[in-house]
């Protein structure tokens, strides 16, 4: 059973770790909050519901994935061109990025609520049986497509940002942009370019929540608040950390869920991440309070 | 034809002018120097020159016309090292000396790092180690060698010998000449008068925004008014 519970928590956990990264790769460039991210999440979500459902015999969940993701870098874009390009223009302080995100997170919810119902809707059958046996142990199909895919994609990440040049220089716009010039790197190109990785997270996390939990306007906002807490947790703008934490709270709450039922699951995570405001508020990666010189 | 030629730079900060209408040439494989007090405008000549602030007025690099954004400036040759050296804490020295060869090819990558690591062997020593535990004068010297490793053809050095310990600052001079020495064109802006000085071939001196007095680094030194407003009076 403890194992079982492990495995749950470790896919649970996947999914926000997603979610985290998004946040967290945008924080650590720009320093704000994308709370747009979760309206996001949720346009993705139907979009992909859409494109899966437009077909009579569903093309494997891999090209829904793929499909909706670069639909979310394209959704980034344009929401870049229409809101966040003149706040860069005119210079303007990073409050302006965490009040245009929030506006536009709720104005899509608002979007998808005249719509759309607020009952789920269900992504077609992806598998035939829905688990399998390993030893005793049931897993889900589900769950260890979502942790696959999850864990890919984060892989990749982090390669890009640690390991190429283009990270590189992702990294110094998130020290400093305006010395980042100096070095010849076009800083605005590399936020829409963090904007685009964000837009490609939301489009991945979108359709795996969807497969999850179903279809409805609300999805993201309230996956994301998990996905806002782990990349607290993890030290607000580290990627690593975030990561770390997701997994970890994805681990403590199925655990919490089975011992104390769900219904106090939420009081718990809230609690969790008070504890960590007041103890650790660098996160687990200890980045926060790290002011450069 | 001068390497570098400003004409009638001026440059606002809101209603206040910093700079106005300024005429300088900055010369092939000569160290130009800008002194002048706190203040005086130096700093925005060389921001003015990246790009960094707006400005009216016209400056030529090799004759043409420098593009708009810092970032495109840089690759035609025009390096800044900033004030107060700004290096990337958090990354490792190496990481800090690839960003400044952001502009160069893959493949020009490891010959610039050596040639850096023998300019600077301390800056080899401590290739992996976080730039932000570097010592003032050892961040100086990897913010300058970040800007040389994008080859400049004008390298722009703002204060580099601010809040640096008089042994060092006597260094960092000496790197500056040797710079100069292997064909890089110096663009020097210091409150440091009587140093820069001495190692300048030309030099121009700024007060409120405008060039008071310019001639050569070796007789300005001499110059009565400099040494009563710059080195102090008994020399």
């Amino acid at each position: 059973m403890l194992l079982q519970l492990l495995i749950n928590g470790i896919s649970l956990g996947a999914v926000y770790a997603l979610i985290a990264v998004g946040f967290a790769i945008v924080f650590s460039v720009l320093k704000f909050s994308n709370f747009a991210h979760g309206g996001m999440i949720s346009a993705c979500a139907f979009i992909g519901y859409f494109f899966q459902a437009s077909f009579e015999s569903p093309p494997p969940i891999i090209v829904t994935i793929a499909v909706t993701s670069a639909a979310g870098v394209l959704f980034a874009l344009f929401l870049d061109a229409i809101a966040y390009r003149s706040i860069r223009r005119h210079r303007s302080p990073s409050i302006y990025y965490f009040l245009a995100s929030l506006t536009i997170s709720i104005l899509i919810t608002s979007l998808l609520n005249i719509f759309f119902s607020k009952n789920a809707l269900a992504y077609p059958m992806l598998f035939s049986s829905t688990t399998f046996d390993l030893g005793s142990l049931k897993v889900s199909r589900m769950d260890m497509m979502i942790l696959a895919v999850s864990v890919v994609i984060l892989a990749a990440l982090m390669l890009l940002i640690n390991k190429t040049k283009i990270g590189l220089a992702v990294r110094a716009v998130a020290i400093n942009p305006d010395t980042s010039k100096l070095m010849g790197i076009d800083s605005g190109a590399i936020i829409v370019l963090i904007f685009s990785i964000a837009g490609f997270l939301a489009g991945v996390s979108g359709v795996l929540l969807g497969c999850k939990y179903g279809v409805y306007p609300d999805l993201g906002q309230t996956m994301m608040v998990k996905g806002f807490i782990a990349s607290l947790i993890g030290g607000l703008g580290s990627l690593g950390g975030a990561i770390a934490a997701a997994f970890i709270l994805g681990v403590i709450e199925m655990f919490w869920t089975f011992g104390f039922g769900a219904l106090s699951t939420p009081v718990m995570t809230f609690v969790l991440m008070l504890l960590f405001l007041f103890i650790r508020p660098q996160g687990i990666a200890g980045q926060f309070a790290k002011e450069k010189v | 034809m001068a390497l570098l030629e400003i004409r009638n730079l001026s440059v606002s900060y809101g209603p206040v002018e910093a700079v106005r209408s300024i005429d300088m040439d900055v010369h092939e494989g000569c160290i130009t120097a800008i002194i002048g007090s706190n203040g005086a405008g130096k700093t925005t000549i060389i921001n003015a020159i990246s790009g960094v602030v707006r400005k009216s007025g016209s400056i030529t690099f090799s004759g043409e016309d420098l593009p708009s954004r810092s970032n495109r400036i840089v690759r035609k040759g025009i390096i800044q090292v900033p004030e107060g050296r700004k290096i990337f804490a958090g990354l490792s020295v190496e990481d800090n000396l690839r960003l400044g060869a952001y502009i160069r090819k893959d493949s020009e990558l490891q010959e610039l790092l050596e040639q850096q690591y023998a300019l600077f062997p301390i800056l080899g020593e401590r290739r992996r180690q976080d730039a932000g535990t570097l010592s003032g004068g050892e961040q100086q010297m990897l913010a300058i060698s970040r800007g040389l490793m994008g080859r400049p053809r004008l390298l722009m050095l703002d204060e580099p010998s601010l809040g640096l310990a008089p042994i060092i600052v006597a260094t960092v001079f000496e790197t500056i000449e040797r710079i100069k020495e292997e064909g890089t064109s110096i663009l020097l802006v210091e409150q440091n008068a009587k140093q820069s000085l001495s190692i300048s071939d030309h030099a121009y001196v700024l007060e409120n925004g405008k060039i008071i007095k310019e001639g050569r680094g070796r007789d300005l030194l001499a110059d009565e008014e400099i040494i009563k407003a710059y080195l102090g009076e008994r020399r």
